[in-house]
C-alpha cells in the first residue's frame, strides 16, 4: 500500500512537473502575452 | 543483400501513397473514406461533446497531458486489480507496484519497455484494454503531437488544431482501419487470435507443455503500426507465434516504416502548401513539383534515409563478418554471426529488423539484441541516442526538424547567413527551447547509465561484467529515453531500482520534448513571414542534406562517442584485436 502511494504521488509530480514547464515555455516564447494583447487591441477597436 | 534492396524499394513505394493520405487528413482534406469515417467522426464528437475549436500550442499541449494522465491513473488500477477482474482464465495476480509504474508509463509514452513477460504477467483484461488501447491512443497522441507541430512550423492555419479532433480523426482514419487489415494478414500467416486460455498439449517426447496463447493478431497489427513494440509474449517478434514467416516478418516491417515514414511527406507537403498560398498565382506550378514529398520533406527523408542506411551497413556487415571466438571454437561462421538470431529469417533479415526497429523507435525485436556482435548492437544503440532516424509515430520527424533549426542557426552564426527557417526568423527563445529538447535526450541516457553503474542496487541488475555490461545499461536507457522499448536482454530489471529510473527516463525523454517542441510550433506559428533574400540559406538543397547529416554525426559524436568507447567500441576492439 504505501509503495502505491509512492507510485501514485510520484506519477503526480510528474505530470505536475510538465505543466510548470508548460508554463515556462510560454513565457519564453511570449505567446501568452501576445494573445492578452490581441484581447486587449481587440477590446480597444470595440 | 539483394532482399534487403528489395525491401527498401517496395516500402517507398509504400509510403508515398500514404504520405498523402496522411497530409490529407492532417489538413482536413476530402479523402475517398470521408463518407464512412465522417459519420463515425461526428458520433464520437457528438458523444464526447467535442467543439472542435482551435487551441493554441499551451492548450493542446495541457489537454494532451490531461489525457495521458487519467489514462496512466486507471491504467496502474486496472494493473494492480487486474488477478481479480475479468478475462482472467490463468489466474495472473495483481502487478506488483513499482512494476505497474513502469508498465503503464512504458505503454502511454509508446515506449512499451517490458519488465514483465506478456504470458505470465498480464489477464487477458489487461492485454487489451490496457496494453492494446493504449498502443493506439500512445501512438495517436504522438501523431497529433506532430500534425500539431507541423501546423505550426509551416504557419498554414490560424491555430495549431484541436487536440480531440486529432486524436479521433487518426485514430479512426489511420490506426484502426489500417490495423485491423495487418491483423487479417497476420492471422492469415498464423499468428492466433483467441480468447481461449493456455492450451496444454503433449509433445512428441510424451511430455505435458504449455502453449500460451491469446488476441495476438489484434496486440500484433498495432504493436508495429503504432511503432509502440510490446510483444504478447516475451520472446517477441523471435517466437512463431508472433512472428510465424519471412510474409509476416515483412508485414511487420513495413507496417512499422509506413506512418513514421509518411509523416515526413505530410510535412513536407504541407510546407510546400505554405509556399503555394504565399505566391498565390503560381499554384499549378508549384503543385506540380510538390507531387511526393515537397522540397523540404525530400531533404528531411534523403537525411533520414542516409543516416538509417550508413546505420544498416555498419550492423549488417559487422553481422556478417561473424564472431571470431565462436570461429576459434570451431563453429562454422560462414553465413555470419547466428547467434541469437532466428535460422528463417538469418542475417540480412535480422540485420534490417534491427536496424528499422530502433530507427522507427519500435522496439519489437525478432533476434536477441544481446546476441548481435559489438558493432551490429552498437547500432541500434547508437540509433535511439540520435532519436531522429525516422523515428517512431511523428516524433523522430520533429526531433529532426530540432536538428534542422539547430543546422540553420549554426551555418547563420559560421557564415553569416540571416537564420531563417520556412520564411520564419529563428531568435533565441526558440533556440533556447531546440536546446532543452536536444540535451534532455543524452541527459537522461547518461544521468541514468552513471546512475546504474554508481550505485549497488544499479549493479545488481547488470549481469555481465565488462564492457558488455555498460552496454546493456546503455542500451536500457536509451531505449527507455527514446521511447524505443526494446530489450538488449540479459539485464535483470525488474528490481525498485530498474522499474522507477527507467520508467522516469521513458516519462521525461517523452513530454519535455513534446511540450518544448509544440511551444516552438506555437512561437513559429505566431511570427510575420519573411521574404527570401540572397542571404537566406537554402534548406531543400542537396547541400543542406549533408550539413544536416554531418549536424546530427556531430552532436551524437560529442555527447555519447565517450559512452560508446567504453562499452561496444571497447568490447569489438577486445573481440578482434585480443
Amino acid at each position: 500500500m504505501i509503495t502505491d502511494i509512492f507510485m501514485i504521488l510520484l506519477l503526480l509530480i510528474c505530470f505536475g512537473s510538465m505543466k510548470l514547464l508548460a508554463d515556462w515555455c510560454e513565457k519564453q516564447v511570449g505567446t501568452a502575452k501576445e494573445r492578452k494583447k490581441e484581447k486587449y487591441y481587440h477590446v480597444e477597436e470595440k | 543483400m539483394l532482399q534487403i534492396i528489395i525491401t527498401l524499394a517496395i516500402y517507398i513505394a509504400l509510403v508515398i501513397p500514404v504520405g498523402n493520405y496522411m497530409y490529407h487528413i492532417a489538413t482536413n482534406r476530402k479523402t475517398f473514406a470521408d463518407p464512412v469515417f465522417n459519420r463515425i467522426d461526428r458520433m464520437m464528437y457528438k458523444v464526447c461533446r467535442i467543439k472542435g475549436e482551435g487551441m493554441t500550442w499551451k492548450q493542446y499541449a495541457i489537454s494532451l497531458l490531461m489525457t495521458n494522465a487519467v489514462m496512466v491513473f486507471a491504467g496502474y488500477f486496472i494493473l494492480r486489480v487486474q488477478g481479480i477482474l475479468l478475462a482472467n482464465p490463468n489466474q495472473i495476480e495483481g502487478m506488483e507496484p513499482t512494476l505497474s509504474f513502469n508498465t503503464i508509463i512504458s505503454f502511454m509514452t509508446n515506449t512499451n519497455l517490458q519488465h514483465y513477460a506478456g504470458e505470465s504477467g498480464l489477464s487477458y483484461l489487461s492485454q487489451m484494454v490496457v496494453i492494446t488501447f493504449m498502443m493506439f491512443t500512445s501512438a495517436a497522441t504522438g501523431y497529433a503531437a506532430c500534425m500539431a507541430f507541423c501546423r505550426g512550423i509551416t504557419g498554414n492555419s490560424k491555430g495549431v488544431g484541436n487536440f480531440y479532433e486529432d486524436v479521433i480523426r487518426i485514430t479512426t482514419r489511420i490506426l484502426l482501419p489500417f490495423s485491423i487489415v495487418i491483423g487479417i494478414l497476420l492471422i492469415w500467416q498464423g499468428v492466433p487470435q483467441t480468447l481461449a486460455g493456455t492450451a496444454t498439449v503433449e509433445t512428441i517426447e510424451g511430455r505435458l507443455q504449455d502453449i500460451a496463447m491469446g488476441p495476438v493478431a489484434a496486440l500484433e497489427s498495432i504493436k508495429h503500426l503504432g511503432t509502440n513494440g510490446g510483444g504478447f509474449f516475451g520472446a517477441n517478434s523471435s517466437t512463431p507465434f508472433e512472428n510465424p514467416t519471412i510474409i509476416s516478418n515483412l508485414i511487420e516491417l513495413y507496417s512499422m516504416m509506413l506512418l513514421p515514414g509518411a509523416c515526413v511527406i505530410t510535412f513536407g507537403k504541407m510546407a510546400a502548401e505554405r509556399k503555394k498560398e504565399k505566391t498565390g498565382n503560381a499554384v499549378a506550378k508549384i503543385k506540380r513539383n510538390v507531387t511526393c514529398f515537397g522540397s523540404q520533406g525530400r531533404t528531411i527523408f534523403a537525411a533520414m534515409s542516409i543516416l538509417f542506411l550508413v546505420g544498416l551497413t555498419v550492423c549488417y556487415l559487422a553481422e556478417k563478418s561473424g564472431n571470431p571466438l565462436l570461429a576459434e571454437a570451431g563453429l562454422d561462421q560462414t553465413v555470419g554471426n547466428m547467434e541469437g538470431k532466428e535460422v528463417r529469417f538469418g542475417v540480412a533479415q535480422s540485420a534490417l529488423f534491427t536496424t528499422t526497429t530502433t530507427s522507427f523507435t519500435t522496439g519489437t525485436v525478432n533476434n536477441m539484441h544481446d546476441s548481435l556482435t559489438p558493432l551490429g548492437g552498437m547500432i541500434p544503440m547508437l540509433h535511439m541516442m540520435l532519436n531522429c532516424v525516422f523515428g517512431g509515430k511523428g516524433v523522430g520527424l520533429m526531433n529532426m526538424i530540432m536538428y534542422v533549426i539547430l543546422a540553420v542557426f549554426l551555418c547563420g552564426l559560421m557564415i553569416g547567413r540571416t537564420p531563417e527557417y520556412l520564411n520564419k526568423k529563428i531568435e533565441g527563445k526558440e533556440m533556447k527551447l531546440v536546446a532543452i529538447v536536444l540535451i534532455i535526450h543524452p541527459l537522461l541516457i547518461l544521468g541514468f547509465s552513471a546512475l546504474a553503474v554508481m550505485t549497488g542496487a544499479g549493479q545488481e541488475g547488470i549481469t555481465n561484467p565488462g564492457f558488455h555490461g555498460l552496454s546493456q545499461v546503455l542500451y536500457e536507457y536509451a531505449s527507455s529515453a527514446a521511447n524505443n522499448g526494446s530489450g538488449f536482454e540479459g539485464l535483470a530489471d525488474n528490481t525498485y531500482f530498474w522499474n522507477i529510473t527507467t520508467g522516469l527516463a521513458m516519462f521525461f525523454g517523452r513530454y519535455i520534448a513534446m511540450i518544448a517542441q509544440l511551444a516552438i510550433a506555437g512561437s513559429f506559428l505566431a511570427k510575420r513571414r519573411v521574404n527570401e533574400t540572397v542571404g537566406t540559406l537554402r534548406t531543400d538543397n542537396v547541400l543542406f542534406v549533408f550539413i544536416l547529416v554531418f549536424v546530427v554525426y556531430i552532436f551524437a559524436a560529442l555527447t555519447f562517442f565517450p559512452a560508446l568507447a567504453l562499452g561496444p567500441i571497447a568490447e569489438h576492439l577486445v573481440l578482434w584485436m585480443p
